[in-house]
């Protein structure tokens, strides 16, 4: 999935020195050494695999950036270009580079984003059963609950969203989910190989504004899921969504409830609109189960 | 018999100057289609917004020019597979001049690589270039198409009479 993209010296490395299945972001800086993220530890690649010492690293050019970028978008920077501006392009396979470079505004809006100086390239993956600790806490007889998965940035929340969807068909829960998938993250695009099961209708690349009504009105969901959310306008989505009798789960950033309780889109949501939150950490690599939560945040004891 | 030499000797050079005129008749479709094709282009990007092969894809077949349609083939090939665009895939486009070959390398090369409007802009800049381009081919079309054809029969008959 990579060697699409990455030049023949890096891919060769990425695809035969390292195991795909643990690496899960690549860091290009223009001018500085490759950064690769394996089992959530940081480390340099060299021509022998990864490494540890800055004399053997690989470095990385703004050249080999600019070719990253251009090659995502299959050479059509122009049909990605809303995607730029919110600082990033998704692959169709699923893959999402990150970028940073000169912002071009006009009027307060971000017009473009050129000169791209750093990418951060995520690789999506499937760890299957990674969402039946909490599977149990979120559905039980009286049906689905509304569910917020929480923790920091690259976490691993994404990856339980995408588990616990292909759980619900594995448990032949039959029930039209509607996912929302505003950077085209958890579902991938037309090529991913991700599978969210067997009752998942996609809506990709829209805000969720535009998703949440647009799947409300046309797809008649029982569950709504989405990604990252953030602000006081995600918050009218989810209770537009409460208002339709449709459950929702999510995902946020956070590391801690307390942090949580400040976030703009909980502050605007009623009490308890979550019955259930799950939470992870990279306490022991990217998707350690910390626990889940009920409406009132005391953690669900197992027996 | 002396009838049927001559008529083969006539046909002969006039199939030289069929020859030598389809280059002025190549270059005129040539520069005809990329004109039409660079409009389609731009509306293209400007409102469908869909990836740059798969523009090139839909102009390709509706493209009079063979030698137009080879060079689009080649360039969806390279993007399809992730490959850069290079002056070799110009070089055998020999209805070419240099300066031409230049011209459409710089510009296929530059396609892609901007957002909508730097792009739209970009495409209309190259399109007067191009426009000139079209103008003159039509008019070396105009001009020595037809001439070539009646030159060759006119030698034709210069060489039988000169058997004769």
């Amino acid at each position: 999935m990579l060697q699409e993209i990455l030049s023949e010296p890096l891919a060769n490395i990425i695809n035969y020195k390292i195991a795909l299945s643990t690496l899960s972001e690549i860091r290009l800086r223009a001018n500085k050494p490759i950064v690769v993220f394996v089992k959530g530890q940081p480390y340099y690649i060299s021509d022998k695999g990864l490494c540890c010492d800055l004399n053997s690293a690989m470095f990385c050019t703004q050249e080999m950036i600019a070719d990253i970028v251009y090659k995502a978008s299959d050479y059509s920077i122009y049909s990605v270009n809303e995607q730029i501006k919110n600082g990033y392009i998704t692959m169709s396979n699923g893959v999402r580079i990150g970028l940073c470079g000169n912002v071009v505004e006009e009027n307060g809006q971000v017009k473009t984003i050129t000169n791209w100086t750093s990418i951060n390239i995520r690789i999506p993956h499937q760890i299957k059963n990674m969402s039946l600790c909490a599977f149990d806490d979120i559905v039980d007889e009286t049906g689905i609950k509304n569910c917020l998965i929480v923790s920091p940035p690259g976490a691993g929340k994404t990856t339980f969203l995408r588990d616990f969807l292909f759980q619900l068909s594995e448990h032949n829960y039959c029930l039209n989910v509607s996912v929302v998938d505003e950077r085209g993250e958890i579902a991938g695009g037309i090529d991913s190989k991700l599978d969210l099961g067997n009752f998942c209708d996609i809506v990709s690349f829209c805000s969720k504004q535009i998703g949440f009504m647009q799947c409300i009105r046309s797809m008649n969901p029982g569950l709504i899921v989405t990604d990252e959310i953030g602000d006081k306008e995600d918050a009218k989505c989810l209770i537009d969504a409460m208002n339709c009798g449709v459950k929702v789960m999510a995902t946020a950033h956070a590391s801690s409830i307390e942090e949580l309780r400040r976030k703009d889109f909980f502050v605007n949501l009623p009490s308890q609109y979550f019955q259930r939150y799950v939470f992870l950490s990279k306490r022991e690599g990217p998707g350690t189960y910390e626990g889940t939560y009920n409406e009132k945040f005391a953690k669900i004891v197992k027996w | 018999m002396t009838i049927i030499l001559i008529v083969i000797i006539i046909v002969c050079f006039a199939l030289i100057g069929f020859k030598l005129s389809s280059y002025y008749v190549n270059r005129k479709k040539f520069f005809g289609s990329l004109v039409l094709m660079l409009s389609n282009l731009e509306a293209d990007v400007v409102f469908s917004r869909d990836k740059l092969a798969n523009i090139l894809k839909k102009n390709v077949e509706v493209c009079a020019s063979r030698e137009l349609c080879d060079l689009c083939q080649n360039i969806i090939f390279a993007i399809e597979n992730k490959q850069a665009i290079t002056e070799k895939m110009f070089d055998d486009v020999k209805i070419l001049k240099n300066d031409e070959r230049q011209l459409l390398y710089k510009f296929f090369s530059s396609l892609g690589k901007y957002d909508v409007i730097a792009q739209s802009k970009e495409i209309k800049t190259y399109q007067i270039s191009i426009n000139n381009y079209s103008t003159q081919a039509q008019e070396d079309c105009k001009k020595y198409s037809g001439l070539f054809i009646k030159l060759g029969i006119i030698v034709g008959i210069l060489v039988c009479l000169l058997i004769i």
